[in-house]
């Protein structure tokens, strides 16, 4: 196949482009540890939010200190609030969240952060976030949940 | 196969344009699909004109339940039952007209028209009706009324069927030779569109079926599986829109400057890219699911996904070098752009392609790789930056490709002058700008954080702009439904009134500064040297991936700012 001589070129730089794009996403995967939500663990939708899961604790237990400044934090999310939504913290706490839903499939973001996933029934999603500002942080659902999707979303509160 | 084997009693006349025959059958088909079509986008960007001044939260014109029900019917005639119908038309345009050939089943064909009108009724008839709030992607186990999916499966098993009597047509127009050598470009395009909707329709079924069945409450689908499937329809279907696109620019360089691609086989290798590579590419739907892995994602979407890209970096180079060598060879060799200063911008086929090119990849093909690497998407999955890519992809790209050829196609295949040619010499740049300001737009709320498919954001919650760009969107929209309103004023005006004509050459809209001269085709296969090399175009693309790689990197900068590593 003949190829013009400028096209060749600039297919090959274009080849040699989108393989240091695709480079990047294994380099700062395996050597920066920035990675996505991965596989973690199953759950029944339907027993999710009875005890002995930590989604069927009391809505103020399930923010849990684990030692100073860490955090975990059972978020269930349902049809159209999250429970808990509101969640304080002390500044620099390291929070990871664990995230299911009991009904149908929603969303995690907390604003202006790397902490954005989907929240499907039967799996739980969870990513850690290290809070060095205080202030307070939105956390909505972005995956439309039906027509009461827009009044879902709730607060963290890192305190000074 | 009878059928196949009786030609004698198709109906044909002969194009006067180019002396090809056109079998009657075909050319009513062609026409049903197209003007079909076009009454699903009128009815969409109808409800656009309404979302838009919903999400411009000082105007929130409509209550939440009618947003999120016209959002659902927006994304359903728009994505698919606007495009797919006039893919049909495309599909036997291609097999048939171009070819000189036959269309075989031109009873079978009227069934797939009627099952995707049908279905395409029931499906808007039950949103309408308040009973499938769910979207376009009607996530299990969120349920509809098992209308809307059973509406959903009769389009696609619809379109299936037209897409088989399409690959009979071309197979039997092979076997009677009505063409020489291989298959013309445009209709090589439009086998590969025509393949991909095989397997995303099939996908969608795999998807929809069990969702029907959930509906129905004789099982219970699993979520996670119902995303994997609706993504391999859902995106999929995407790529076919992208294949015809590409067929679509490719006959547009060809109609109005009479530009053939230097190097075909290439622009050919790019649509077999296309068809490998762009399936898998579909999971970058699902890159912050929780039940995939690392692993899983990375391959799907870099690597394979990436060919696809190549594919698409491919034509970005081969159509304008087409244009600039056919341009170069009818004198236009002043400098390296006095062949882009003397295009024909006032041709509405011409510009067109420009926009649509321009915003197809400046804005949706930058953003849509970006926003589709791993590790960025945590800072755009379901903000406003999605629906800003794919407008820009879907509607700047494929719509206004459409819009384009459509002048063409009413004097060859509804024999009618086209009407108003100064309005359609507009029309693009205003349809095409009120895009570009909505996918930009929306670009920049998803950057401020603001979600996707959403009635109403807290705006205290976001930065203060948020609420401007909002409404700076609400303007886009307007432009655009006002340059969608001056297509749809042209084609009526041109279908449903005048006499009917043949016309005796392929007609351009606007009278032509420069003449297109038998020198401009280039002699296929050989280099294009000295003052017909396309060096213009060599600057432009590299321009081009300048930006790309600074928007890119520029995110990976946005995502560190974010991410705090310990």
């Amino acid at each position: 196949m003949h190829i013009d001589r400028r096209e060749r070129n600039y297919v090959i730089f274009t080849i040699i482009l989108i393989t240091v794009f695709a480079g990047l996403v294994m380099v700062s995967g395996f050597a920066y540890g920035i990675q996505v939500p991965e596989p973690f663990m199953e759950v029944d939708p339907n027993t999710v939010a009875t005890p002995p899961s930590p989604w069927g604790a009391p809505v103020d237990e399930r923010v849990r200190e684990l030692a100073p400044n860490k955090y975990e934090a059972y978020i269930l999310a349902q049809t159209w609030t999250f429970l808990p939504n509101r969640i304080t913290v002390p500044v620099g706490s390291t929070v990871t969240f664990y995230v299911t839903s009991k009904d149908v499939q929603h969303g995690f973001n907390v604003q202006q952060t790397n902490v954005n996933m989907m929240v499907v029934p039967g799996e739980v999603s969870t990513l850690t976030l290290t809070f060095d500002e205080p202030g307070e942080y939105t956390f909505v659902c972005n995956e439309y949940c039906g027509v009461g999707h827009q009044t879902m979303y709730g607060t963290v509160v890192v305190e000074p | 196969m009878a059928a196949i084997s009786a030609p004698a009693q198709t109906k044909f006349r002969t194009c006067p344009v180019t002396a090809l025959k056109v079998d009657l059958a075909a050319e009513k088909l062609i026409k049903a699909n197209a003007v079909t079509a076009i009454v699903f986008l009128a009815i969409g960007g109808l409800f656009a004109l309404l979302l838009a001044f919903t999400r411009w939260q000082a105007v929130h014109l409509l209550p939440a339940d009618w947003f999120y029900r016209l959002l659902t019917a927006h994304g359903l005639d728009m994505l698919v039952v606007w495009i797919v119908f006039f893919e049909v038309a495309g599909l036997y345009f291609g097999g048939t007209v171009v070819l000189n050939a036959r269309l075989v089943f031109p009873k079978i064909a009227w069934l797939a028209f009627i099952m995707m009108l049908v279905g395409a009724l029931l499906v808007n008839g039950i949103v309408l009706a308040g009973k499938a709030d769910v979207m376009f992607t009607a996530y299990a186990p969120l349920v509809a009324d098992p209308i809307f999916y059973l509406g959903i499966i009769l389009f696609a098993v619809g379109a299936l069927v037209a897409v088989f009597v399409f690959f009979a047509t071309i197979v039997t127009a092979k076997k009677e030779k009505t063409y020489e050598g291989s298959l013309p470009l445009f209709t090589y395009g439009l086998v590969a569109a025509a393949i991909i909707a095989t397997y995303a329709l099939l996908s969608g079924a795999l998807a929809l079926v069990p969702a029907l069945l959930t509906s129905l409450g004789l099982m219970e689908v699993d979520p996670a599986y119902y995303r994997n499937l609706f993504w391999g329809f859902g995106h999929t279907a995407q790529q076919i829109n992208l294949a015809a696109m590409v067929a679509i620019w490719y006959a547009l360089a060809q109609i109005t400057v009479g530009a053939v691609p230097v190097n075909e086989k290439l622009s050919r290798f790019a649509f077999i890219l296309y068809l490998l590579a762009i399936n898998l590419g579909s999971a970058h739907h699902l890159l912050v699911d929780p039940g995939y892995s690392f692993a899983w994602k990375t391959f799907n979407t870099s690597y394979i996904m990436y060919l696809a890209v190549l594919g698409s970096l491919i034509h970005a180079f081969s159509i304008p070098a087409a244009v600039e060598v056919a341009q170069r060879r009818k004198g236009f060799t002043n400098g390296l752009f006095g062949w882009l200063r003397k295009a024909p911008w006032k041709e509405p086929g011409f510009s067109a392609l420009v926009v649509s090119m321009m915003i197809f990849g400046w804005i949706g093909g930058v953003t849509g790789v970006t926003i589709g690497t791993e590790q960025i998407n945590m800072t755009a999955h379901n903000t406003m930056r999605l629906p800003g890519h794919f407008h820009a992809t879907v509607v700047a790209g494929t719509t206004l490709a459409f819009m384009g050829i459509t002048y063409y196609l009413i004097p060859l295949i509804f024999r009618k002058p086209l009407k108003f040619p100064r309005v359609a010499s507009w029309q693009p740049y205003v349809y095409g700008g009120g895009m570009l300001i909505v996918s930009i737009f929306m670009i920049a709320a998803g950057l401020m954080g603001a979600p996707r498919r959403n009635w109403q954001i807290n705006l205290a919650e976001y930065p203060g702009a948020t609420g401007l760009m909002f409404a700076i969107i609400a303007f886009g929209a307007t432009i655009a439904v006002i340059g969608g309103l001056m297509f749809l004023w042209i084609v009526l005006a041109s279908v449903f009134t005048g006499k009917q004509e043949d016309a005796n050459r392929l007609t351009l809209v606007m009278k032509q500064e420069n003449p297109l001269v038998e020198d401009a085709l280039p002699n296929v296969g050989k280099e294009a040297t000295g003052k017909y090399a396309p060096s213009g175009t060599l600057v432009i693309v590299f321009v081009f991936l300048m930006f790309f790689v600074v928007y890119y990197f520029s995110n990976w900068w946005l995502l560190g700012r974010a991410w705090i590593i310990r």
